[in-house]
């Protein structure tokens, strides 16, 4: 059968009425034994996206040295040539073998999740090592997290669906894979996961936040048995002098914000600009890229080719002076821009990264100047700056706070990174409402969730729709003539019913209970199952699902389950969510 | 829908069980997946320290050809390859400093000081650097970490030399007592045996302006090093005014081959000063006549000499300028030298008329540049202090 996919940068879904072909390996399992497999499966999951994105990171390094020379400092015509040639060689390959590797690879991970089942074919991983790293190994201006991130879940993709798992597990295989290639690509785990569960999945999950957490800690541990234990930098003393450096730390959480909108407005805005051209010209967009980012390497500006990493390792020991760190910070925003909306595969997650240092240490530099008794080391500056574009840019701020303190083992700047993290995010937040990732996926003509609009929404609890009971409360243990009689005056169509000795309650339709045989107990004429109970903090989706097949459900005092605080019915329910549907329209 | 796990059913088979050949095989993908992934890792482990080791050598070549600036770049490329090498890092924070990047320099080597904050080779180079950066506190701070850090090998030369590093960086500072301080302590560490590094120490003590005790140590090492112990002897107590014994040790170092023009010039000057003491012992009343009569004719010599240099006339009458004045009691006292020799008051008033000239020329031509002027100022100086 052969398999018709809908390439739309990057994102590719199995055409309607095909499924794609699998071999299966194992015959389906239970519930509960799928979930212990899916435990187990987690770590295979993690060793395989380790060890492939090992391969990539050696890939990427030995593309360098080929491409542009074994020197650090690259020099000569290698520097326009590489890229360019790379860039005509990945188009090539991205418009006629490999059409589903475009992009950075979160928002395909995403994609992969919510449209597809968590389908996403094999050859894109294989795609997106050789592409990203020939790119990447070239000098174009892209890093290798989210391109690993893909690899990850392109082959936890491919296990689940030869594993014949259920729909659901199939489906959120993708982000356990997703997690263990970021933890390898930037061996932190705690960042992965707190990327992939902000980022792709948007919600905590008992059920698989343990899987994603074992795959991540085994992709750490095989990644750091091949490559070492070492940190992505050398850290350096990081400080906080004193209360009053807080101010420093202001200034750069808005430097960080602004550089992170105008990173995104000019994504936005040139990529659209280039989707819009014909189609042949995307044979040559990344090689013009390529050229163009070449140009300004041979300029004097080699450091901003490629990922990076050294020289935001040089940036935090103090080496270079604040003009150039800020000449290197706006040019790595054009040259990534470049790359990147030419749609050459590779991540965002390094740019970003060594844009926030730049900038970090630019500004800490320009403060050590200024006043100098305000500002610590320009190390801790360019490790907050990270932090500070990671937020803002990418519209992680938990993630962004917990790299920065995984990344440097510190906790004694936690208060500067916190502070100037989320200025940052509130300053992108206020002037650009929808996120990159968001803006991409528009652009390509898909609707994926937002998962900021997911943490933002209200969330509706019982105690905004229930209603307080007008009927009186009935004993099990009364007769039932007598609670008739009390019941006669009720508004109540149904009567709540309470038995005392377990605090359970029932209902009855008050014409049952008038019609109930002389002489018998409230207990013999109501229902034997008692109610579904509900508290006034619950989620009114949660209580929605316990409504079902009743009229209406009593909601407790959760220190006093004999105490009625209200009643919910399905009416409420639907009230209430169309008048906040209603609120949220004006 | 029945469950099938092991809770609801006793006698069914565990989960792994049925899955134990799916397990198997992705133990066995896991395996072979290791097995590549690890042949990949050491062929590029290979490929990076070969990198490395020839980016290290064309620094090292490029700064023994005193390219610092492409050394620092040959290293940095090797650091690429081989990121935490100890050896690569401190060479290129040494080629830095040799560039004269001393903040670049300084960062590096607080990296590896961070790392090793005992290593006394780490600690001097940060001294030297913050020295070279006119910063004292921190310059000071790393010298005695320095002094009193890990030296992997010869620790006791390591230690003194830097201690000797930081004497002179004291000196330079204008901290004469801290000098001194350190320099005593540096002549204390120094073992009995090693002569060399005594020598060195009594040296330096001589420099930093403590003659006493570099005496005391030239004197503990007249029988290891005649030649040199006699010369640095000599100087020290012919700084100290002790010119008969600088006499005698200066005339020793040159016999035993000193041959310097500091060592002649102190030597002509000791034996001067010894020539023209009117006060030595067991000198004749008409020796010490004569020496008296020698030195008032040098002084007269002198004072006509200044007042030339300035174009005084020395006989004006009134006599208005302290050379004028000088020059009329030189010439009232003329008429007395006869009784030079049965006046001991006489003799003790000419001599305190030769030390007046001899200072007040001092002050207006500067100091005596001749020998026998220089002997008579230094009679001046020292006056009883004199060792006879």
């Amino acid at each position: 059968m052969s398999l018709k996919l809908r390439i739309n940068d990057g994102i590719s879904t199995p055409a309607a009425g095909t499924t794609p072909k699998v071999i299966p390996l194992a015959a389906p399992r239970s519930a509960g034994a799928e979930e212990r497999f899916f435990l187990l499966l987690s770590i295979f999951i993690g060793i395989y996206a380790g060890l492939a994105v090992v391969c990539f990171r050696l890939a990427i390094e030995w593309t360098r040295v080929y491409a542009l020379g074994s020197a650090l400092a690259v020099s000569g015509r290698r520097l326009i040539l590489a890229p360019t040639i790379a860039g005509l060689v990945v188009a090539f390959l991205v418009m006629k073998v490999f059409p589903a590797v475009r992009g950075s690879g979160v928002n395909q991970t995403k994609s992969a999740l919510y449209i597809s089942n968590g389908y996403i074919p094999l050859r894109t991983a294989i795609g997106k090592f050789i592409c990203s790293a020939i790119a990447i190994g070239s000098g174009h201006s892209l890093g290798p997290e989210d391109p690993s991130l893909q690899i990850g879940a392109t082959l936890a993709s491919a296990l689940g669906r030869r594993l014949r798992l259920s729909r659901e597990k199939t489906r959120l295989i993708a982000p356990v894979g997703a997690a263990a290639g970021l933890a390898a690509a930037f061996n932190a785990p705690i960042s992965a996961v707190l990327f992939v569960i902000e980022e792709v999945i948007g919600r905590w999950s008992a059920g698989i936040l343990g899987s994603i957490v074992l795959s991540a800690v085994s992709s750490v541990v095989v990644a750091r048995f091949f490559l070492g234990a070492e940190p992505m930098f050398r850290i350096p003393n990081v400080s906080l002098i004193g209360a009053e450096e807080l101010l420093a730390y202001t200034a750069l959480g808005i430097a960080g914000g602004v550089a992170s909108l105008v990173f995104a407005k000019l994504i936005t805005w040139l990529r659209s600009h280039l989707k819009a051209m014909p189609l042949w010209t995307q044979y040559a967009q990344p090689a013009i890229a390529g050229a163009i980012i070449g140009t300004i390497g041979y300029f004097g500006f080699p450091q901003v080719m490629g990922a990076g990493y050294e020289y935001m390792d040089q940036a935090m020991h103090n080496q270079f002076t604040w003009q150039m760190l800020l000449a290197l910070a706006f040019l790595k925003i054009a040259t990534t821009t470049l790359s990147f909306t030419s749609g050459t595969p590779g991540g965002m997650f390094a740019p970003t990264l060594f844009i926030g240092a730049m900038l970090g240490a630019a500004t800490g530099g320009l403060e050590h100047i200024l006043v100098p008794h305000l500002t610590g080391s320009v190390g801790t500056y360019a490790l907050v700056g990270m932090g500070v574009l990671f937020a803002a840019f990418l519209r992680a701020p938990l993630t962004s706070v917990f790299m920065v303190l995984e990344v440097s083992g510190n906790y004694s700047i936690i208060i500067p990174v916190i502070l100037a993290n989320t200025l940052a995010y509130l300053i992108s937040r206020s002037l650009q409402p929808t996120p990159i990732f968001e803006v991409l996926t528009s652009q390509d003509g898909l609707i994926l969730p937002s998962m900021e609009e997911q943490r933002d929404a209200d969330v509706l609890r019982v105690e905004d729709a229930m209603r307080a009971y007008a009927g009186p409360t009935l004993e099990t243990d009364e007769l039932a003539d007598i609670a008739a009689e009390r019941a006669a005056k009720s508004p109540e169509p149904v009567l709540l019913v309470r038995r005392r000795a377990y605090n359970a309650w029932h209902s009855i339709r008050r014409e049952n209970l008038r019609n109930s045989p002389p002489h018998s107990l409230v207990e013999q004429v109501v229902p034997e199952d008692p109610l579904p109970v509900l508290f006034p903090d619950v989620a009114l989706e949660a209580a929605l699902r316990k409504l079902h097949g009743h009229d209406l459900l009593p909601v407790i005092n959760r220190a006093d389950a004999g105490k009625l605080e209200g009643v919910l019915t399905l009416e409420l329910v639907l009230q209430t969510f169309a008048e906040a549907t209603e609120k949220n329209l004006e | 829908m029945s469950d099938p796990s092991p809770n609801s059913n006793p006698t069914a088979s565990p989960w792994w069980r049925k899955d134990a050949v799916t397990i198997a095989v992705l133990v066995a993908i896991a395996a072979v997946g290791f097995g590549a992934t690890y042949a990949i890792t050491k062929s590029y482990t290979r490929r990076e320290d070969a990198l490395a080791r020839r980016w290290f050598q064309a620094g090292e070549t490029d700064l023994a050809a005193q390219k610092p600036k492409q050394a620092i770049a040959d290293f940095r490329t090797a650091l690429l390859y081989s990121r935490d090498n100890p050896k690569y890092r401190l060479r290129l924070a040494e080629a830095l400093a040799a560039d004269n990047d001393l903040q670049q320099a300084i960062a590096y080597f607080l990296n590896l000081w961070e790392e090793q904050p005992g290593s006394g080779s780490i600690n001097l180079e940060l001294a030297r650097l913050y020295a070279r950066q006119h910063q004292p506190r921190p310059a000071a701070q790393y010298f005695n970490n320095a002094i009193y850090g890990i030296w992997p090998s010869d620790p006791i030369a390591q230690r003194r030399q830097a201690r000797i590093e930081y004497i002179q960086f004291l000196l330079r500072q204008n901290q004469q007592a801290e000098a001194q301080a350190e320099a005593v302590a540096l002549s204390a560490a120094v073992p009995p045996t090693d002569t060399q590094s005594r020598l060195q120490a009594a040296n330096l003590l001589l420099s930093i302006g403590d003659p006493e005790h570099a005496l005391a140590e030239f004197n503990a090492l007249l029988k290891a090093d005649p030649a040199q112990a006699s010369a640095g002897a000599g100087k020290a107590a012919f700084q100290l005014g002790w010119f008969h014994s600088a006499a005698e040790h200066l005339r020793a170092a040159t016999d035993h081959g000193i041959d310097d023009p500091e060592t002649k010039t102190m030597l002509a000057r000791a034996e001067a000063v010894g020539a023209l003491d009117p006060w030595q012992r067991h000198l004749s009343e008409a020796d010490a006549a004569k020496r008296v009569s020698t030195a008032y004719v040098q002084a007269g010599a002198r004072l006509q000499q200044c007042a030339s240099d300035l174009q005084q006339q020395l006989d004006a009458k009134p006599p208005s300028t302290d050379l004028q004045r000088l020059y009329a009691e030189w010439t009232k006292t003329g008429s007395q030298l006869h009784r030079l020799a049965r006046d001991p008051d006489l003799r003790d008033s000419m001599m305190d008329l030769a030390f007046r000239v001899e200072n007040t020329t001092a002050v207006h031509c500067g100091p005596p540049t001749s020998t026998p002027d220089w002997a008579l100022a230094s009679l001046a100086k020292y006056g009883a202090g004199v060792e006879r």
